[in-house]
């Protein structure tokens, strides 16, 4: 057992690390809003992260404080962007995540240019950030609860049905961008406390589609889907090693027909598996049979 | 909502009331009132502006001229999302239910805006205030889903109830609002004659118990011998108001729906 995860500590924590960026994503992808900005605070994370943690700033400190600050700004992100919808907003966050690397390698000494920062000093250990990713966790997990659990699926179905339900939709938005960044700026702080450099391609297109292959594959309905989607993506290229040279060709297969066959993603199919095997083991009750009208 | 006093006393009123969509004059200068505890009938033919006109009230799409006063209140500028805590709720021409919830968990959606929205914060923070609400919230749903006779459906997933039994479930997400006022747009749009027969009865039990409903419908006999009074709108306009038999023997009325003056079936 010790063995197992000393051969595969990286493998854990790129897992977990990559579980935060994805639960980023689908915080936001389940209210409806189409934003990618938290790839975009995932890079400014690490970098403020890198930075100071060189200049001996203890983890303690620099992460409640990364999460705050990105969140703060991604909330104030929100509000030029809470008229854009759909592929628009997806757009502009895109801009915004693509932006950030150049302003980085334009840094100078404080963001080492083209190379990044690196010899980052090891600053959190594995157990630690499993710690966090459980916390965040339950933290996210009850906004899938209860009301505001209902009221993020009706922001993303039915704007107008959701505003006549009262559902403070600007709000929720803004308050979605909020969390979403605060979790990319986390994850990105993480990063490089673990990984020790950084650098301005660590944020760029490549992690947007990882990001969002992980949320869509696993399922936007919840942060489960965001874990099995993050597992996957990094757990499954190391099974395909024996295809060789093969082994992107065969994930990306792979990939196109997880979305192709199960639009709402792996959770989603196996939650309908479920309910129709629950539906074959238990026909309707007689309740369900004589349900008399009004 | 501003603290001035209307002083007729309706439950809600509208006075010179517009809408336009650039050039399109979809709603001219209604003016109604609506007592508490009555059942109104809203009527005209296609693109008269009845759901315009309902979506106005219910503040989704934004009034050019004229105000609207709610309980005493005028609400005229409020926000969209303020009107459910208010005490006006309603359904939709289409069915607009939430497939991803369960029957029960689209009705709690309705029952989430007792009392006005609740707050982030306290969620997460007041986990036994939480707990505490959600109860209240089931119980509500409960009883919603038990007046429209849906109870046993509460966990079935939505899209598989028949079309009339979708209608309820929405009808129970408004009630569910414990609204003063309920606006029912086509509630009865493509059910047959028995499953229109039980939203009428159920229209009339919701008075009973002391809620005002505005029913707007196609089905003139059906509206005719059930309201205690009705609108009836053409080209935007609010052209007769009064009571239903009488109301539909009117020139106007009868030259809106059939082009001339005629005896209509009522």
């Amino acid at each position: 057992m010790f063995s197992y995860f000393s051969d595969n500590e990286v493998l854990i924590q790129q897992t977990l690390v990559y579980v935060l960026l994805a639960i980023s994503l689908q915080v936001v992808l389940r209210c409806g809003v189409v934003s990618l900005a938290s790839i975009g605070f995932y890079t400014l994370g690490s970098y403020a992260s890198a930075i100071a943690v060189k200049d001996g700033w203890p983890p303690v400190v620099i992460l409640p404080l990364v999460a705050l600050a990105s969140g703060l700004l991604g909330y104030g992100f929100g509000k030029p962007l809470a008229k854009l919808r759909g592929l628009y907003l997806a757009m502009a966050t895109l801009a915004f995540d693509l932006v950030i690397p150049v302003l980085l390698i334009n840094g100078g000494d404080l963001t080492g240019g083209a190379l990044g920062i690196y010899a980052i000093p090891l600053a959190i250990t594995t157990s630690s950030l499993f710690v966090i990713v459980v916390l965040v966790i339950l933290a996210v997990s009850q906004i899938e609860r209860g009301w505001m659990g209902r009221a993020s699926l009706a922001l993303r179905s039915d704007e107008n049905l959701a505003r006549s339900m009262g559902v403070r939709v600007t709000r929720e938005r803004y308050l979605a961008f909020a969390i979403s960044a605060a979790l990319g700026g986390l994850a990105g702080a993480l990063s490089a406390m673990l990984f020790r450099a950084v650098s301005p391609g660590s944020g760029g297109f490549a992690l947007i589609t990882l990001g969002l292959t992980m949320a869509i594959v696993g399922g936007r309905d919840s942060w489960i889907g965001a874990v099995i989607g993050a597992y996957l993506v990094t757990w499954v290229p190391e099974w395909l090693r024996f295809v060789g040279s093969y082994r992107a060709l065969v994930f990306g297969l792979v990939l196109v027909v997880v979305i192709m066959f199960f639009p709402d993603g792996l959770l989603g199919a196996a939650r309908r598996l479920f309910a129709r095997s629950r539906r074959k083991v238990a026909p309707a009750s007689r309740s369900e049979r004589e349900a008399v009208p009004v | 909502m501003t603290t001035t006093a209307d002083p007729a006393g309706a439950l809600l009123r509208t006075d010179a009331l517009s809408v336009t969509f650039g050039g399109v004059k979809a709603v001219v200068d209604v003016s109604l009132e609506l007592q508490p505890g009555r059942l109104y009938g809203l009527v005209g033919p296609n693109g008269s502006g009845k759901t315009t006109f309902l979506n106005a009230i219910s503040r989704l799409v934004p009034t050019s001229h004229g105000t609207m006063w709610f309980n005493g209140q005028d609400y005229t500028r409020i926000s969209d999302t303020k009107v459910a805590s208010i005490g006006i709720s309603r359904t939709f021409q289409n069915i607009r239910l939430l497939n991803l919830l369960n029957v029960e968990d689209n009705v709690k959606l309705g029952a989430d805006a007792v009392d006005g929205r609740k707050r982030n914060l306290d969620w997460w923070f007041g986990r036994r205030a939480a707990r505490r609400e959600e109860a209240h919230v089931t119980e509500l749903a409960t009883e919603a889903l038990e007046q429209v006779g849906l109870t046993a459906m509460a966990k079935r997933d939505p899209s598989t109830l028949s079309y009339g039994m979708q209608r309820r479930v929405e009808i129970a997400r408004a009630i569910a609002m414990k609204p003063r006022l309920l606006l029912l747009d086509e509630p009865t749009a493509g059910m047959r004659e028995d499953e229109r027969t039980e939203i009428m009865e159920l229209s009339q039990s919701l008075v009973a118990g002391g809620m005002t409903v505005l029913l707007v419908e196609h089905n003139l006999r059906m509206i005719t011998s059930i309201c205690e009074h009705l609108f009836v709108m053409y080209f935007g306009n609010c052209i007769a108001s009064g009571d239903p038999q009488e109301v539909m023997r009117m020139p106007a009325v009868q030259q809106a729906y059939i082009g001339h003056s005629a005896d209509v079936p009522v």
